[in-house]
């Protein structure tokens, strides 16, 4: 179908066409108000995903032979791996989920976003921030608290924009048009509240007048562990509440569900950080109460799972026509599977084996990755050609994207996971010993895993690069058609 | 120690508040009634229920779509 | 279309009747109100609120802030079972962590640089008295092992391993099966008052094997 919505629209029913046009011009509005801002933030997103990727996989590389690139100081594994972390986390997921964030909200709202330069200026210091911050990782100045590493000259730099960033989104959300509150605001919403909450929570108590002994642990678990569930998951929900429906032209199966699921998660999430320290010497019942809650985790994933599965009930053949529907089936499937792999993993009987181990890794990677990252690419391939009007040049490089991606990181969870759990095993059997390369030791017997995790690793750069392809090309078809000053019509809302 | 106390006093009260009363701005709001009507709220007559929305870019690639 | 009489949105009215595709499955449009909240769901929630009750109150140990046995305090049982560690399989964990970097998980020591602890008279000795010196504060300059002269220095262990852990250290290489020891055990106490005593030989530089074998194999009670 190749003609333009208009006319067809305009065809059926002529009596709706000036609404329908009116609706047009509001949406066009919006897109066009979010453009630059969000064109800038998936720009600087793409690269920091880029970046590190190439860290990640130095870091991978160095776990099953360390002598490699052993020699210099600033690639160090101390170093290179929280740089790919902080890379990943706050240079492309905070960023690709600001602006998909922004651009919900407006959406939502049936807002435009009103002086975007302010946000465009703030995410430049964004970026500035995260690349000191990057910088000062690889220059040895690591705080070396773990998801806070970014050195404490940068940290400001990131905080005051933030603050403006969430300010603006506030604001577009006091102006909007839209009465009622679609289930993804609120999610949205309140990450937007959680976030600062958390990250200052976190500087005052590790940084700027740390706490003492096991508190440090305790506060630094809290954080780590809801930056994934407070920051990162309700973004990733909300997109997915928003973009499976919208796709696929159906309203979500049961709304009551999702507002069920949104305040059980709300209630519980914030809980969970201490099944990580089972075994360690805090009182017990707070680790416990810190697996209640990881274990009603239950409800909200459930809801929430069985109501997008609901949703898509009868649709599964479409995946086979949309990217963005894809890539978030995949998201939404993989945010099940984790969460409640991660209920399992917070049970004292498991978590004396599996902690300390590989499997925690690909545990976390299944939830920023396969769940979380994959969301972001659906979103960024729906919106970017709806912002800047120009469709997507290649349909193949997409379908690399998605099965390299799908494909790197199931390669990457799964053997991992396995690895990681025999790993616990063996660490808790004194007669296996730790080092020896002649036995079954702790050590070697990880080394075929990490192997396969590296492989995974080029697989999924594969798919980024292909990404970063499709992104560098339509971006290039933008600026061509603004010179000529005449936009691609766009086809795929047909 | 003061601003460990401020971010105590904030954690344990100011945001269980906050979020009760987000919670009863909602309910007075009328958020939870009509949910129905809330779950249509992002289709409009320019994206309608029943359309989709996205699709690879390029030529048809099945014909077994979801398209008029 | 499933046209809902109560349903007045725009989404109902005609526009989307004539796009709509033709796979009847997404013409059901679901409606909340036909729908109560089902039993199954009710009932999931129900239990997993149960099971937390329970669960905290039965792994919380009376919420005691130094109670760190989840399973002390239910059921009258108010004290923690402290669990006693055997010094041989902690000894072993911590020779593989520490010494085996050096003196290799074998025990066999690199020829020329690393001595062997397997058979070393250094080791073996009756009393630890000197063994104790040299992994608290490390040993350096010429030494003969089983008949071979090595000639290096060994870091010392003082501030990075604590009483507990030297002797646990120090009596798995004395009794290590595999390798034929049996010496007598070390006892932390007996650690701890040598390094009490010797607390100002980190300031000297490690101990030489000359200075070691003018002392007694066992230290003389104070
Ligand atoms: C940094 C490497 C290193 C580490 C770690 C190390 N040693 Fe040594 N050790 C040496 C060297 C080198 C010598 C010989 C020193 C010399 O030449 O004077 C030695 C000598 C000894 C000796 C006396 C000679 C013999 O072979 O019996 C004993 C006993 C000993 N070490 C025990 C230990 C114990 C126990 C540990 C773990 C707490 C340990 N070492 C850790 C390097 C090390």
């Amino acid at each position: 179908m190749s003609a333009t919505s208009p006319s067809i629209l305009q065809a059926l029913s002529p009596s709706d066409t000036e609404d329908v046009a009116q609706r047009r011009a509001l949406l066009a509005e919006i897109d066009a108000s979010c453009r630059g801002t969000l064109m800038l933030f998936f720009g600087a997103a793409l690269v920091w995903l880029l970046i590190g990727t190439v860290f990640a996989l130095i870091a991978s590389w160095k776990m099953h032979s360390p002598d490699f690139l052993a020699d210099i100081p600033w690639l160090t594994f101390g170093r290179v791996r929280p740089a790919h972390l902080n890379a990943v986390v706050f240079g492309f997921a905070s960023e690709a989920a600001i602006a998909v964030t922004l651009w919900l909200i407006c959406r939502l709202c049936r807002a435009p976003l009103m002086h975007g330069w302010v946000v465009n200026i703030a995410g430049v210091f964004w970026n500035i921030g995260v690349a000191i911050g990057i910088g000062g990782i690889l220059a040895g100045h690591s705080t070396a608290i773990e998801w806070l590493e970014i050195p404490g000259y940068a940290t400001p730099l990131l905080f005051v924009s933030y603050a403006l960033i969430a300010i603006w989104g506030i604001i577009t959300f006091r102006f909007r048009r839209e009465k009622h509150l679609y289930v993804s605001q609120w999610y949205l919403l309140a990450a937007l509240f959680w976030f600062p909450w958390l990250y200052s929570a976190a500087q005052i108590l590790l940084i700027m007048e740390p706490v003492r002994g096991v508190v440090q642990a305790t506060v630094n678990w809290w954080f780590a562990h809801n930056v994934l569930g407070l920051w990162f998951t309700p973004i990733g929900i909300g997109a997915i509440y928003y973009f499976i429906p919208k796709v696929l032209g159906i309203p979500v199966y049961k709304y009551s569900l999702s507002v069920i699921g949104f305040w059980s998660l709300a209630l519980f999430y914030n809980w969970n950080g201490m099944h990580h320290l089972v075994g360690g010497p805090l009182p017990a019942w707070l680790i416990t109460v810190s697996i209640v809650a990881s274990v009603m985790m239950t409800i909200p994933v459930v809801t929430v799972g069985l109501n997008h599965h609901f949703t898509m009930w009868g649709s599964f053949h479409k995946l086979k026509d949309s990217p963005v529907l894809r890539f978030m089936v995949f998201g939404g499937m993989s945010y099940t599977v984790t969460s409640l792999h991660g209920v399992l993993l917070a049970l004292r009987s498991v978590s004396e084996v599996t902690h300390f181990t590989h499997s925690t890794i690909a545990h976390a990677h299944q939830g920023m990755y396969a769940f979380f990252t994959m969301v972001m690419f659906g979103a960024i391939y729906y919106i970017v050609p709806r912002i800047i009007q120009v469709e997507w040049p290649s349909a193949r490089l997409i379908s690399i994207h998605f099965w390299a991606s799908a494909i790197g990181i199931m390669l990457y969870i799964v053997p991992l996971i396995i690895g990681g759990t025999l790993q616990g095993v063996a660490m808790i059997n004194p007669d296996v010993p730790f080092l020896d390369p002649n036995k079954y030791s702790v050590v070697t017997m990880t080394v075929p895993y990490l192997r396969v995790r590296s492989v995974s690793g080029f697989i999924i750069l594969v798919g980024h690069l292909a990404f970063a392809t499709s992104f560098i090309w339509i971006v290039a078809r933008w600026i061509k058609a603004a010179r000529q000053h005449q936009p691609t019509p766009i086809v795929s809302n047909v | 120690m003061t601003v460990v106390w401020i971010l105590f006093v904030s954690s344990v009260i100011v945001l269980p508040a906050a979020a009760l009363l987000a919670l009863r701005w909602a309910v007075r709001h009328g958020e939870f009634k009509n949910l129905q009507k809330t779950a249509l709220s992002i289709f409009d007559e320019e994206e309608p229920v029943g359309r989709m929305t996205d699709r690879f870019p390029g030529p048809q690639r099945s014909s077994k779509s979801s398209q008029p | 279309m499933n046209p809902d009489p109560d349903n007045n949105t725009p989404a109902a009215a005609g526009v989307v009747a004539d796009l709509a595709p033709a796979d009847p499955r997404e013409h059901i449009e679901p409606n909340e109100a036909q729908r109560p909240m089902s039993l199954w769901y009710v009932t999931f929630l129900c239990l997993f609120f149960g099971w937390g009750g329970y669960y905290v109150q039965r792994y919380s140990a009376d919420y005691g802030a130094l109670s760190y046995d989840e399973n002390a305090g239910f059921g009258g049982a108010k004290t923690n079972i402290v669990k006693q560690v055997d010094p041989y399989v902690l000894g072993k964990r911590l020779f593989e962590n520490v010494c085996a970097k050096c003196h290799q998980p074998d025990g066999h020591g690199v020829a020329g640089q690393y001595p062997p602890l397997v058979g070393s008279e250094w080791a073996l000795a009756s009393g630890p008295a000197r063994m104790v010196r040299i992994a608290l504060d490390g040993l350096q300059g010429p030494i003969t092992v089983k008949g071979a002269g090595y000639n290096n220095t060994m870091t010392p262990h003082r501030d990075a391993l604590n009483d507990q852990q030297l002797a646990a250290i120090l009596t798995y290489v004395r009794t290590q099966k595999e390798w034929g020891h049996n010496a007598s055990a070390v006892a932390p106490e007996e650690v701890a008052g040598i390094r009490n005593k010797t607390k100002d030989r980190a300031a000297l530089g490690s101990w030489t094997a000359a200075e070691l074998l003018a002392l007694p194999d066992h230290e003389p009670r104070p």
